[in-house]
């Protein structure tokens, strides 16, 4: 009893004096390819006066759809669920700021597990902070209809991020990030259509299931830049560069404008994205081959995403402890596949709200 | 990948110290490149399962998101 005593007095006495800071948000996407995602996300974080964070994050994917993938299965409109817990701790160590994560999601069809290791340091008084990160996830593929279909897919990954303070108004950061991923990542549900030669009975259509390489190698790198313009303005650039051996080659930037009119910020936003084809996927195929896929992620394609956020910050007033920020966000996106039949084009809004309190 | 490394050594290689006392504006909410943790895990799972490509843009998460 005393040492329970004891506990709970070290431990009230370490939360007082901690940081604890919550958020949330709520994403709703809505596209014309009729698909629906609300997605509520809550977060906690408490620091202690002896550096160490702890984390708990819950998402969650609230799906309905009736898009051309799901018709093609022969089914109206799905729904579907995903939860995902992410568990986090930070350490301070003689300069060195680890951390170690966990994630657990887990859906009607698709369970994942894994955890990642970081260690970052600042350098150069400062000026300089490098963070290396390494992680592995495992899923298991399964199918709805199918209670004994059972596949597995294993992703690796490492990330580096060098962040570097140009001026007192210019910041850089370079991130690359290579990835090796084995396993089942064909969709299990997805058909593809192949028309046979003449077999003397008549045209004969088969519709396979996708077969897609076992193994997938990624890298991507990063460059973005921030520029503070005056007090008000700052202007914020971004490029990224991907590369994998199913021969997807991407490019990728973003650009935003933001006004800090405190305690309002207002971000204008653009993204463009452009992504050539995977070395086995064709718009139709005219006979069998090893790997046939109707993936439309697969295919060569480009998106735009135009959008706006408002972010409210009131001042923290004397006394009151606690600090509040205000988000809103609305963007569109527009999406255009060329090289895939059954859907040239897709249009999507996104809305996002978000509170955060830190005391 | 070269080409990364060549930005970084030439960035590195060209800068000069800024002191804590002139960061104030690098140290305003909206100079940080993750300035926003829960924006960017929504928007990294969304865009992951609906573009070919993945990396290089900070958090991760889980499951397969393919509707």
């Amino acid at each position: 009893m005393r040492l329970q005593l004891t506990l709970a007095a070290l431990l009230s006495g370490s939360v007082s004096s901690a940081e604890v800071e919550v958020s949330s948000k709520v994403q709703v996407y809505a596209d014309t390819g009729q698909t629906v995602v609300i997605s509520p996300h809550v977060t906690g974080t408490v620091t202690l006066p002896s550096k160490t964070s702890l984390s708990a994050t819950y998402t969650e994917d609230i799906v309905s759809s009736a898009s051309v993938d799901v018709r093609t299965t022969a089914s109206p409109r799905i729904f579907d669920r995903r939860q995902e817990v992410d568990f986090g701790l930070g350490q301070l160590v003689g300069g060195f700021q680890l951390g170690a994560s966990y994630v657990h999601a887990r859906e009607r069809d698709y369970l994942s597990n894994g955890g990642s290791f970081s260690a970052s340091r600042e350098l150069f008084q400062k000026n300089t902070t490098l963070s290396l990160r390494a992680g592995v996830m495992s899923n298991l593929v399964g199918r709805a209809d199918d209670p004994l279909f059972q596949a597995p897919m294993t992703d690796w990954s490492a990330d580096l991020a060098v962040t570097q303070i140009f001026t007192p108004t210019t910041i850089m950061q370079v991130n690359a990030t290579v990835a090796r991923s084995n396993g089942m990542m064909a969709s299990p549900y997805r058909k593809v259509r192949v028309p046979m030669p003449d077999s003397g009975a008549g045209s004969l259509v088969l519709f396979m299931p996708e077969n897609e390489p076992s193994e997938r190698l990624r890298f991507a790198g990063a460059v973005g830049l921030k520029q503070a313009l005056g007090d008000v303005v700052v202007l914020h650039g971004e490029y990224r560069l991907y590369r994998d051996s199913w021969s997807v080659l991407s490019h990728t930037v973003d650009a935003r404008v933001v006004f800090d009119l405190s305690p309002i910020t207002v971000r204008l936003r653009y993204r463009g994205y452009t992504q050539s084809r995977a070395s086995f996927y064709q718009p139709a195929y005219d006979t069998l081959r090893l790997y046939l896929s109707s993936d439309r992620e697969l295919s060569a394609f480009s998106s735009h995403l135009f959008g706006a956020k408002v972010e409210w910050q009131p001042l923290r007033t004397e006394g009151a402890g606690a600090r509040f920020r205000f988000d809103v966000k609305v963007e569109g996106m527009y999406f255009r596949y060329p090289e895939f039949l059954r859907l040239d084009q897709r249009w999507a809004l996104i809305t996002q709200a978000g509170m955060a309190v830190d005391f | 990948m070269r080409v990364f490394v060549v930005v970084l050594v030439t960035a590195l290689s060209g800068c000069s110290f800024v002191s804590p006392a002139k960061r104030a504006t690098l140290s305003k909410r909206c100079m940080q490149f993750q300035e926003d943790g829960d924006e960017l895990v929504l928007e990294n799972h969304l865009i992951d399962s609906r573009e070919g490509s993945s990396g290089a843009r900070g958090a991760r998460g889980g499951g397969c998101g393919c509707n």
